[in-house]
């Protein structure tokens, strides 16, 4: 059973980019929403092992969405990592305190992204 | 001897002549009373002959009398005069080598000197420094025989300047050759600092910043220029009254003034460690810098200058940049994010064998879009350090642990130019003080360097070793190396040693630059070693952290102050 990621990101071109790595390459499950408010709609039913958040997103962001994921009853424990711009690199370590395992920068490089998400879960494990 | 004796004969001659003459009348009407007149009674001539005489000898002893009373109110005057010279004036006698040979009282309590300290000296011990051209004309002046009137500063005992007007008198021979001179002076000092302080507080009163002085003591307000009596809604008459207590510069939580919180930041001040403190304030729910100094006047008492700048404009452009900033690096990266990884993707296989010409043109493509990303990277972080907003997270951090990830971090990227990279000295537990993040950004772009300018099957040698105080890193290649005209410019921005590497190579130029400000604002050192067609060796130094290292943060606001 491959792992199932929940990977929250606005941008569409990204999406199937990470979807395409993510499943073609690290052979994971990846279940897609473009905002913070269709992932809390449909994440019960996928009920991930991994979220995937963008951190700049419109109406919502991913900070505030994951403050929301887990006050969803099972999902406390579900593992987080963040995608974020560079340019916010102080607030990688917010990210961090909040419960983050840890933070992808963007610019991502498509061909490394399951090996460093394999990584950071092997760290954390 | 002889000019001093017929001096005195001249201004005595009238009384010479009456003294010669006095004893001479008797003689002379008795003569004439008996041979002229014919009078034959000896009584008579004798009695008349010596009334006369006493007459004379009268009026001769009234003249003395009197020549001899104004003499004494001449004296007495002079005296006076003297007095009065001596209570006003800072007098001193000089001879004709300017050793002084005179020095009243006032001089001596205006200066702090005693005679013993002053009298045989040259008069230079007491010319401020820097005076010399003034005692060159004064000199020659004197010489020539004329007075000097004018301003000079005078050395006190202690070193602190007096300022005096000054009227110097020769005094000559009879050839006009310089014997001695007079000095005396009239110490102005309290009006000269006066006057300045009244042109000072002129050009304050109409500056846009609030100027706040207040007594070191008391705290009480001394002077507010028009835009702080303004803000306070006080006025000349109202504010000598006030003080700091009543400006609400220093509120505590509790709303009350905080006393001590002032004094906490003046203590520097105070204790003379720095001339100048800033620190920002909110006041009147308005953001405001505050920078303050504490004035020692040679004369009065001390006083705290304290200006006060609204800064609500700077806040509000600084926001505005923040989110420019913030949303730029996001726009231009999430671009790039969907090339590179589009591109990355096609290249790898994942859709099937590419012809030689497509691989080519796909690896021209990604390799520029990797480029683009390096450059909106560089470009913030200088902005960043520009702004002084970098903030660094000082820890102890393995060493060896973090050159091995940035290798692994490299490794596609080497492989890429066919080119190994070799470490040597990677011993556990060489820890230094640093911002780890930092540090492998710095490792980055010195091992994608070396990399990019190796030869292909080329190989970059990273060493580690451990020093007495610190952490000596090198990256070293030996690919073409830096030209010789290129080495004093390499680490300022948009600098690489031929710009027709930037295109060949990619690469922004700004790189060093930022690897330099990263590595001196965590204390270290970064310096390199060149030879031309031979390769480049870039090293660096950072601090070792000690067993008792605890995390430090160097602040965003005190990398701007440096």
């Amino acid at each position: 059973m491959s792992l199932k990621i929940l990977h929250v990101e606005d941008d569409l071109d990204i999406q199937e980019i990470a979807k395409l790595s993510l499943e073609a390459l690290g052979g994971f499950t990846v279940h897609q929403c473009a905002s913070g408010q269709q992932a809390l709609d449909e994440v019960v039913a996928f009920n991930p092992d991994l979220f995937l958040l963008d951190v700049m997103m419109p109406e919502m962001s991913g900070d505030t969405l994951y403050t929301k994921l887990k006050a969803i009853p099972g999902l406390e424990n579900t593992p987080t990592i963040f995608m974020t711009a560079r340019a916010q690199t102080e607030n990688i370590i917010l990210l961090k305190e909040l419960g983050a395992l840890d933070v992808i920068l963007k610019p991502f490089d498509a061909m490394l992204l399951p090996e460093q998400i394999k990584t950071i879960l092997a760290g954390n494990s | 001897m002889g000019q001093v004796k017929s001096t005195w004969i001249r201004k005595n001659l009238s009384f010479i002549i009456a003294l010669l003459f006095v004893p001479m009348i008797g003689p002379v009407i008795a003569v004439i009373m008996y041979k002229v007149v014919g009078v034959t009674d000896l009584l008579l001539i004798i009695t008349t002959a010596t009334s006369v005489t006493m007459i004379f000898v009268l009026g001769f002893l009234s003249r003395i009398y009197d020549h001899s009373k104004s003499n004494n109110a001449i004296k007495n005057e002079t005296a006076q005069q003297t007095e009065a010279l001596n209570n006003h004036s800072l007098v001193t006698k000089t001879d004709s080598n300017s050793r002084i040979t005179y020095v009243n009282e006032k001089f001596l309590e205006a200066t702090g000197y005693t005679r013993k300290d002053l009298i045989g000296k040259s008069s230079r011990i007491y010319w401020a420094d820097g005076a010399d051209a003034l005692l060159h004309e004064l000199r020659n002046r004197l010489k020539a025989g004329n007075k000097w009137f004018g301003e000079v500063p005078i050395k006190t005992k202690s070193g602190k300047i007096i300022y005096t007007r000054t009227t110097y008198v020769p005094q000559t021979d009879r050839h006009g050759k310089l014997v001695s001179s007079i000095a005396i002076r009239t110490d102005i000092t309290e009006s000269k600092v006066a006057t300045g302080d009244k042109n000072t507080r002129r050009a304050l009163h109409i500056l846009r910043d609030e100027i706040y002085m207040f007594e070191a003591g008391t705290l009480r307000f001394t002077y507010l220029n028009q835009t702080a009596m303004e803000r306070c809604g006080w006025d000349e008459n109202t504010y000598p009254q006030k003080s700091l207590f009543e400006r609400d510069m220093e509120i505590g939580e509790n709303g009350a003034y905080d006393i001590k919180a002032f004094y906490n930041r003046a203590r520097p001040l105070i204790n003379g460690e720095t001339e100048e403190i800033t620190h920002e304030l909110t006041i009147d729910n308005r953001p405001s810098e505050v920078k303050m100094q504490l004035v020692r006047p040679e004369i009065g008492k001390p006083y705290f200058m304290t200006i006060v700048r609204d800064i609500s404009d700077r806040h509000a452009f600084n926001k505005t940049k923040d989110d420019f900033i913030s949303t730029v690096s996001h726009e231009l990266r999430t671009p790039v994010t969907s090339i590179k990884g589009a591109l990355g993707l096609i290249l790898s296989g994942a859709f099937g064998e590419l012809s030689e010409k497509a691989q080519r043109m796909l690896d021209i493509a990604y390799r520029n879009a990797d480029r683009l990303g390096l450059i909106i990277n560089d470009i913030l972080d200088l902005e960043k350090i520009a702004a002084g907003r970098m903030e660094f997270h000082l820890d102890a951090v393995d060493m060896a642990e973090l050159i091995e990830d940035a290798i692994v971090e490299n490794k596609p990227y080497s492989e890429r130019y066919n080119v190994s990279m070799v470490a040597n000295g990677l011993n556990d537990g060489v820890m230094c003080l640093c911002d780890k993040d930092r540090i492998f950004q710095v490792m980055n772009n010195l091992l994608s360097n070396a990399v990019k300018f190796s030869h292909k099957g080329g190989e970059v040698i990273i060493r580690l070793e451990e020093k007495a105080d610190t952490i000596y890193v090198s990256i070293e290649d030996f690919g073409a190396g830096i030209p010789r005209e290129a080495k004093a410019t390499i680490f300022d921005r948009f600098t690489q040693a031929d710009s027709s590497d930037r295109r060949a190579k990619g690469g922004t130029g700004l790189g060093l630059s930022i690897v330099k400000t990263l590595i001196e604002q965590q204390d270290g050192k970064i310096d390199f070693t060149s030879q031309w067609g031979k390769g480049t060796k870039f090293f660096f130094e950072l601090p070792k952290a000690h067993d008792d290292t605890t995390t430090q943060t160097i602040e965003p606001d005190s990398i701007a102050a440096e």
